[in-house]
């Protein structure tokens, strides 16, 4: 089994220098002026030399890359001239504010995801399943930023109940923050719900068909103890797909971040849109890219363990 | 289904009329308007294709210009059915003129990735060996981005614009639908009439082209039709952030920003293009629901 | 290497040569083992025109891999295939070309060797569109087609799952046909069939053989139906040719071991002869590891020292029947 874990990291390594490249590419070697992209328009010609000396340009672009690849592995991501900072530092605290953000949102989002799932598949057929299929069509069609701003209409407009923007208030603590972070995850939140609801039913419900339902029947189980079963062998594809929805989140994460000025990747990255500021963009995209594959790989080990006929072979 | 005649001599069939061969499409389309959400989500989506091809039809009033002593008009506003936007322009005209930029960059992007993905994956899964490997380790790479970032990162690059955004996402759904129709081919290769298609002397390109794409169109064209969706959700984003539609374009993703300002002023009418944009992904998602289920029959 | 047995009858050419065929493939044992798997190992025989070559043996001796090396649709490692005298080179489009018009398949799966998307017209005429017939031409015949294995011309516009599984075959007949080819090859081409179809398409195979001049390689697995169809018998173990004969001798007078195991296991109907199987011990062996030498020498009875040192080549006791095995040869 360790053989499997280690063949599962090795083949997460060419993934991670694919995502490399492609950066790289979007960076370099568009056509155009690639100094023009990476530069404010009211740059000195000095900084343009230095610039160019750091990117170096004369050089071939395989050279390049792997001089890129270099900068990344001691951390060192550029420097952004329209904030005047390393991207590191940028990355660093934002990083973690878009990690909170995401976690909270993938989890509530499974967790409701898998009760109304459940629920659908068990009662498959009537009313309620069809009621709640429709609202897991209606969680992956709708726009994070519409219902951002429905929210934020409804309860900090209207109602005054819940901040609109920020992470905390000025004087911190517990509550605030949570305050804070309610309209956020429940906005994410909706297309994971949508996903993993319409997995686990589909999931279940072919579980369900499956003979080995008929023994567990046959031996006198009672149906919670089915359910039990049941859920343990629909859980691979269901991991997946949660799995993904980290991606999802991540991604989706520019544009709930933007509208409730959450202090993380997402702004960062809208903001270095509004400036120009590509190598911000690029920089953060890598990272989150780099998260992804992780968390993928997460999964998919954490699916060795838990589906036994992984764990032989390929 | 029509009943198999006796094997002995093969049986007359009799007049060509009234055993005619069902088609596999005849079928699908029967069970597909058997289901109410089908024709409903068809209906929203007929009305708002059409609604943006004839806006000139609908309304007088220009779309990009405005009178700024009439801002932000509630709902309702006579002249005006759905208020006005932050400079003073017309609303309802507004979205129906987005409709065909927002409409556009939504299926555009996906008709352009099915076309290509499907030739990538199908020659992928035919060939085998290296080049399938090639193949796909290059979707690979794309693979392994988020959607949306991945189509940041491309047009952030390009530069703003319609064209670029259809560009960025064209590259974005490449990978999953190659992926798709690899599988598809690969399910297929294993056939016998691959093999007998082989002998009669097809060449590869032929034997791709007529015998394949048939058999895995069905499935890349559920998957890309589940996309047409996303796609929406993500070229309005991208216009949201500004890398999309150019202002003063009324894409709706953008007027959701520009309007964004004003959300304590007219809340209703900011809620407005968002309605839009949920309404075209919706209908796209339950149609693209609707096929799978009519495409669900064993046939053979 | 091996002799060929010659065909005592005709004095010209063989329509098909084969000798000395050779095919192996990689396989993947693990992590990084990779082994060999000899599936056709020196295979040589003879066709004559209008006559039926029957293949028999278990699966997995490689029969249908040889047909489809002298097809084309594999590569071949070694060995040489000769078509009306010449020999065969697939690499060359050219003669690729002419060839696919002198030699087809029927194939044994009546379900999934035709498309399930295409008409039965498309799928019959779908050799001819490749080789550029006029879609009147193509129609035309497609129609001829049917009516000559026992179909109605209406059928054409029919798909293949509304058709049963022996109405299927006959299109696969039909389009093997369709190039007006000399030589087919049946690649268990009745197994998926029902018995009670299964004679039926027989006969039809028989009758166009006679009203086409066709040749015939008839490739299965039951002994039965082989007799039934062939002049020659072949017979095939792990990738080797044990056995060669007309078959009526087969029957009569079997001389390799495996053969007679094959042939004792047959049921009869005749409940007064009691058979007494001759036992073959143990299971086929893995091809990846073939025994050295006689390939079928762990199974058998009378297997000898020499029987590992070398593989025994395949000569007669008599000019057309010959058999690869130490207890008939002269002097041992």
């Amino acid at each position: 089994m360790a053989m499997t874990i280690v063949r599962r990291l090795l083949m997460a390594i060419p993934t991670l220098f694919g995502v490399s490249i492609v950066i790289f590419a979007l960076m370099y070697i568009l056509p155009g002026d690639p100094l023009v992209a990476l530069l404010p328009p009211d740059a000195q010609p000095k900084d343009r030399e230095v610039l160019a000396k750091q990117i170096g340009l004369d050089k071939p672009a395989p050279v390049r890359y792997l001089n890129w690849l270099k900068d990344l592995t001691r951390g060192d991501l550029g420097y952004s001239y329209t904030r005047k900072r390393d991207i590191s530092d940028l990355i660093g605290t934002a990083f973690q504010n878009t990690v909170k953000l995401a976690l909270a949102a993938a989890a509530f989002g499974i967790a409701v995801g898998l009760t109304l799932g459940t629920l659908a598949a068990l009662v498959n057929g009537r009313w309620l399943d069809r009621a709640i299929s429709m609202v897991a069509v209606v969680g992956l069609s709708v726009p994070v930023f519409w219902v951002a701003i429905l929210l934020i209409i409804v309860f900090s407009a209207n109602l005054r109940w819940l901040p609109a923007s920020g992470m905390n208030s000025p004087d911190g603590g517990f509550l605030p923050a949570l305050q804070h972070m309610i309209m956020p995850v429940l906005a994410s939140s909706l297309g994971t719900i949508g996903v993993t609801t319409r997995m686990t039913r589909a999931s279940l419900l072919l579980m369900y068909g499956e003979d080995f339902v008929m023994t567990l029947r046959a031996k006198g189980l009672h149906d919670a103890q089915i359910l039990l079963h049941v859920l343990k062998n629909a859980a691979p594809p269901i991991m997946t797909v949660a799995g993904l929805q980290v991606g999802f989140l991540l991604g989706g994460s520019v544009l709930v971040e933007t509208i409730f000025a959450w202090p993380g990747m997402g702004q960062l990255i809208f903001q270095a849109i509004s400036s120009r500021d590509l190598r911000v963009i690029q920089a953060a995209v890598l990272v989150i890219a780099i998260t992804f594959v992780l968390a993928n790989l997460i999964v998919d080990l954490l699916q060795t363990i838990v589906n036994p006929r992984l764990r032989r072979g390929v | 289904m029509t009943t198999a005649t006796t094997d002995s001599a093969g049986g007359a069939p009799g007049a060509e009329a009234d055993i005619a061969a069902h088609s596999f499409l005849g079928e699908v389309a029967h069970r597909f308007v058997r289901q109410k959400t089908a024709l409903g989500a068809s209906g929203v989506l007929i009305i708002l294709i059409l609604s943006a091809v004839a806006a000139p039809l609908l309304t007088q009033q220009d779309p990009l210009r405005g009178v700024v002593s009439q801002r932000l008009q509630p709902v309702g506003t006579p002249g005006h059915l759905l208020g006005t936007d932050e400079q003073g322009r017309d609303v309802f005209t507004r979205i129906l003129y987005g409709g065909r930029i927002s409409l556009a960059t939504g299926i555009i992007p996906v008709c352009i990735a099915t076309v290509l993905g499907t030739a990538i994956g199908a020659t992928a899964g035919y060939l085998g060996g290296w080049v399938a490997a090639l193949l796909m380790r290059t979707m690979d790479m794309f693979y392994a981005f988020p959607a949306l970032l991945l189509a940041i990162a491309i047009s952030s690059s390009l530069g703003p614009g319609i064209k670029n955004a259809i560009i960025a996402l064209s590259i974005v759904f490449i990978a999953p639908i190659s992926r798709v129709a690899l599988v598809a081919t690969r399910q297929e290769v294993v056939k016998e009439y691959v093999e007998a298609a082989r002998l009669s002397g097809a060449s590869t390109p032929q034997l791709i082209m007529q015998q394949l794409l048939v058999n895995i169109f069905s499935t890349v064209f559920v998957y890309a039709a589940g996309l047409i969706g996303v796609s929406i959700l993500a070229a309005a984003g991208l216009s949201f952030l500004g890398l999309g539609a150019k202002p003063p374009a009324p894409e709706w993703g953008y007027m959701l920003n520009s309007l964004r300002g004003s959300l304590y002023v007219q809340p209703w009418v900011v809620a407005i293009p968002g309605l839009f944009i949920f309404a075209a992904a919706m209908a796209f998602n339950l149609l693209s629901d609707a096929i799978n289920e009519a495409l669900d029959i064993k046939s053979a | 290497m091996t002799t060929i047995a010659s065909t005592p009858t005709c004095a010209n050419t063989p329509l098909l040569r084969v000798r000395d065929l050779r095919k192996a493939f990689k396989v993947r044992l693990g992590f990084r083992k990779a082994g060999v798997v000899s599936a056709v190992d020196g295979v040589s025989f003879s066709v004559a025109a209008g006559q039926t070559l029957g293949i028999v043996g278990e699966s997995g001796c490689g029969k249908s891999t040889t047909a489809r090396l002298l097809l084309g649709l594999l590569d071949a490692d070694g060995g040489t295939v000769e078509f009306e005298g010449h020999e065969v080179s697939w690499s060359n489009r050219l003669v690729r070309q002419r060839l696919r018009r002198s030699m087809q398949m029927v194939f044994q799966d009546p379900y999934s060797s035709l498309n399930p998307r295409m008409s039965i017209r498309e799928n019959i005429g779908f050799p001819m569109k490749v080789h550029g017939y006029r879609k009147q031409e193509s129609a035309e015949r497609v129609a001829t087609l049917l009516e000559q294995v026992g179909l109605h011309r209406n059928h054409a516009s029919y798909f293949p799952h509304q058709l049963s599984g022996g109405q299927r075959q006959r299109v696969n007949i039909a389009r093997a046909l369709a190039l007006e080819p000399k030589l087919v090859v049946c690649d268990e081409a009745v197994s998926a069939l029902d018995k009670s179809i299964q004679a039926q398409v027989l006969n039809l195979l028989k009758d166009l053989q006679q009203q086409m001049q066709l040749t015939y390689l008839f490739i299965s697995h039951d002994l039965n139906v082989v007799e039934y169809m062939s002049d020659r018998v072949v017979v095939m173990y792990l990738g080797q040719v044990v056995e060669t004969c007309a078959s009526e001798e087969l029957y009569r007078n079997p001389l390799h071991p495996y053969t007679r195991a094959l042939l004792s296991a047959i049921p009869k109907l005749d409940p007064d002869a009691t058979t007494v199987p001759l036992p073959l011990a143990g299971e086929v062996p893995s091809p990846i590891n073939p025994p050295s030498g006689c390939r079928f020498r762990t199974r058998c009875p009378h297997a000898m020292a020499v029987c590992a040192a070398e593989r025994p080549a395949l000569r007669g006791p008599a000019p057309d029947h010959a058999v690869a095995c130490y207890l008939y040869e002269a002097g041992g």
